[in-house]
């Protein structure tokens, strides 16, 4: 095996493989879990439907488990890292910080994305099969291709990495302590925006303010315009295109720098 | 091969447990790396792998810093620790995960040694006992071929058949690339194997000397008056005084443990006796 210091691709091969292995049992019973739960709120919606079932009703809830699996999934990827006698054995595996990186990554998009697919087309086929054989009566299946279901996809692989994060920096109920520190950060930007703002516009008068001059339909159209096509689009690039390499980029150091 | 330079190391900023550490340790040898509870043996070792890092100092391994765990330098050490949790697999499918980020590793040796451990290769590693465990990572680590393999502790939990299958093992993996350390509180288990001793005591390396270089200087003798006796040290034993002396006319065995007790009482008084 080449022992280029930074990147090999059989390396990388080689520990998706492990992390896969490591991680199978977990991700199946999750999977059984979820399929239980969707088959039989399906199963029952179906029947007590009066033929007016869609799978469609069921592509919310598909996709909240598919999103909550994923960050419980991305939470745990490094629970051999975070085990006291361990750690030591995923520490001195020889591989770079960059490759355990990026195979924890992509066992949790990618891989975790296409194994979704596969998944949802199961219970897709599941249905199908009850419907027909039981009711009597055909129905659709879910386009995992949508646009819709692609910016879920999308959604998930930036925000996911929050939880990669997550995984690495706590010892301990990665998942909970990760999702109280969103909670709280959040909690934070709320209070800063909204005492800059009390501070910003202390001066200003909200009574009446339609009416007010400050904020004439002049004034309004231009704030619409602002937000339109300044702020909308600093946020999209911050979420597209900042986010994700923000917190891998965190997530490469505290690895890198990570002790037993 | 390691070369620790000025090395400062603590758990807490309040107390170091390494103070300015330095050691240099060649290839080619069987070092025992010995100290007291708490002295920083494994402590050490996690230096040498970059599970832990200097606050101060550097830790080099085969050239390049332990803290950067390089894949080039993981690639040839292998480290054994005294406790470990091993996935619940088979051993075929640990070797199977683990066997292809070691370039030098031979399966055939891996099956000559759990032969010769009596493990079945095909048994979970769960089902094992601790020290089946340890017996299964000592041939893995042996099959890797890496240039360095660290033990710590590494016959704790064997039984005593085992332990002299770990002697006879190890002293027949060894070649003139291979170095091995092991950190140890059982010397009489590993005394004839070790070919270097290394001890460790208040946060320094107060003694490093080769077995060869021990025997030409020092005897160690079980007498019953130490009168006539150039005597380093001595401490009173059934039948006697295990003595360690300047060296006399016979050759002796080295006494591990009677030179660790005569180190760590006075470490200067030992040292002075290697230095011409």
């Amino acid at each position: 095996m080449n022992t280029n210091s930074f990147f090999d691709i059989n390396r990388l091969k080689h520990l998706v493989l492990r992390q896969i292995f490591f991680n199978h049992k977990n991700l199946l019973i999750a999977t059984a879990v979820v399929v239980g739960i969707v088959l039989f709120s399906g199963i029952v919606s179906m029947v007590f439907s009066d033929n007016s079932f869609n799978i469609n009703e069921l592509q919310g809830s598909i996709f909240r488990f598919f999103i909550i699996g994923g960050y419980i999934f991305t939470s745990i990827i490094f629970t051999e890292l975070n085990a006291p006698h361990r750690g030591y054995l995923y520490l001195t595996l020889p591989a770079s910080t960059f490759e355990k990186l990026m195979s924890a990554w992509l066992t949790t998009t990618i891989i975790y994305v296409m194994y979704s697919i596969i998944v949802i087309y199961m219970i897709n086929i599941l249905f199908w099969l009850f419907a027909v054989l039981v009711l009597s009566k055909s129905i659709e299946f879910i386009n995992v291709f949508s646009i819709e279901m692609l910016k879920t996809y999308g959604v998930y692989m930036v925000t996911q990495s929050v939880f990669l994060l997550g995984a690495i920096y706590f010892r301990k109920s990665n998942f909970f302590k990760t999702l109280l520190t969103v909670f709280v950060c959040i909690i934070g930007i709320i209070l800063f925006i909204g005492i800059s703002a009390k501070l910003l516009f202390n001066s200003v008068s909200f009574n009446n303010m339609w009416f007010n001059d400050h904020f004439s339909k002049a004034k309004v159209e231009h704030y619409k315009y602002v937000g339109d096509n300044v702020l909308k689009p600093i946020g999209e690039f911050l979420f597209w295109g900042a986010m994700a390499p923000f917190f891998l980029t965190v997530a490469y150091f505290r690895l890198k720098e990570r002790e037993v | 091969m390691i070369e620790i330079k000025n090395l400062t190391f603590g758990y807490t900023k309040k107390r170091y447990l390494f103070d300015d550490l330095n050691l240099n340790i060649p290839a080619g040898n069987i070092y025992g790396l010995l100290g007291r509870n708490g002295a920083g043996k494994t402590t050490l070792l996690k230096q040498i792998l970059g599970l832990l890092f200097p606050v101060k100092g550097e830790c080099l391994v085969f050239d390049k810093p332990a803290r950067e765990r390089l894949p080039e330098v993981l690639s040839d050490v292998y480290f054994i620790p005294e406790e470990f949790q091993l996935p619940a697999i088979s051993m075929s499918l640990f070797t199977k995960m683990h066997a292809p980020f070691y370039p030098k590793f031979d399966k055939v040796i891996l099956d000559k040694y759990l032969i010769e451990f009596e493990i079945n290769n095909n048994a979970k590693l769960s089902a094992l006992s601790y020290g089946q465990k340890k017996k299964f990572l000592i041939a893995f680590g042996l099959a890797t071929r890496t240039r360095l393999l660290i033990l710590d502790e590494p016959t704790n939990g064997l039984d005593i058949p085992s332990k002299s299958q770990f002697r006879r093992i190890i002293a027949a993996s060894m070649g003139e690339e291979r170095s091995i350390i092991i950190s140890t509180h059982q010397v009489r288990d590993l005394a004839s194997l070790i070919d270097h001793i290394i001890i460790l005591e208040s946060g320094k390396v107060v003694f490093h000397q080769s077995t060869e270089d021990i025997s030409k200087k020092l005897s160690f003798t079980l007498t019953k008056n130490t009168d006539k006796l150039d005597v380093v040290y001595s401490e009173l034993v059934m039948g006697g005084y295990a003595t360690m002396c300047r060296k006399t006319d016979e050759e002796t065995e080295i006494d591990l443990e009677l030179l660790f007790n005569g180190v760590v009482s006075n470490p200067q008084k030992v040292t002075n006796e290697f230095k011409n």
